[in-house]
């Protein structure tokens, strides 16, 4: 199981959430902490993070916009191979990321396409911890 | 069996004694060659040793919250429950850690506020 993490937001709040570290890099290095996000239709990261460090992009957005808590970003939709490190072990797995530009947001999306149709998730909100398991 | 004397020090902290020999003389050669500026102060070169390890310690979470809360609103690189670095934007925080070499375990954007958190629209 993996454990909710708890991030501040603001003065005095704290907030525990899902989250996993995606790494769109090979060596995995640099990751693009994650929400799990069952409300996303699919996969939204940083278009700016992704081209630091190094996935080539479309010139041109190639999807429709997404909006975002209230904020609109252009989609670079790629397929892309993804890696996240579970029980000690990266994972990988391919997928149709939109990478967004702007994206202002703390974390990506890990949503419904991309995500969720590779791994099985057992959700316990209760203790705050998560678990998932590659389809394969 | 030689004995250290000393002069009486204003302080009533436990102090201990370090003998340069062995693994501690071999870590200070190695430190030595690393801050020539200061090789030639042995005691200096201890000090810097600890402060060195000292930060490749994994920090506190109470620590780490506070550190992060500085940086609200501010792109955030982590490793080993340690602030590596912080940007206002996400390149920079890229770029510096390819520069030092650095791994990361975590990289985002401290919420400012629980309304700062992603949703997305239409499908929340």
């Amino acid at each position: 199981m993996i454990a909710f993490r708890s991030v501040p937001a603001g003065r005095d709040a704290k907030v525990a959430l899902p989250l996993l570290d995606v790494y769109v890099d090979r060596a995995m290095t640099i990751p693009q902490t994650s929400l799990l996000d069952t409300g996303a239709r699919g996969v939204r990261l940083s278009a700016e993070i992704a081209r630091a460090v190094g996935v080539e992009l479309p010139a041109e957005p190639n999807a429709p916009d997404v909006i975002v808590g209230g904020v609109r970003s252009q989609v670079h939709l790629v397929s892309h191979r993804l890696s996240v490190e579970l029980d000690g072990r990266p994972v990988t797995w391919d997928a149709e990321v939109a990478f967004c530009a702007p994206w202002p947001h703390p974390f990506g999306l890990l949503g419904m396409t991309g995500f969720f149709d590779a791994f099985d998730l057992v959700l316990q909100g209760r203790d705050e911890r998560f678990a998932l398991t590659p389809r394969g | 069996m030689g004995r250290w004397y000393t002069r009486a020090v204003p302080t009533t902290r436990p102090r201990y004694q370090v003998t340069d020999t062995g693994r501690v003389g071999a870590l200070l050669d190695r430190a030595a060659a690393a801050w020539p500026d200061i090789a030639h102060d042995r005691k200096r070169l201890l000090l810097r040793l600890a402060e060195t390890g000292a930060e490749h310690l994994p920090q506190p979470a109470d620590d780490l919250d506070g550190t992060l809360r500085d940086h609200a609103g501010q792109w955030v690189a982590i490793r080993d429950g340690r602030l590596l670095v912080a940007a206002d934007d996400a390149t920079a925080v890229v770029t510096w850690l390819q520069e030092h070499g650095e791994r990361a375990e975590e990289l985002y954007r401290v919420p400012a506020s629980v309304e700062d958190l992603p949703a997305e629209h239409g499908l929340t």
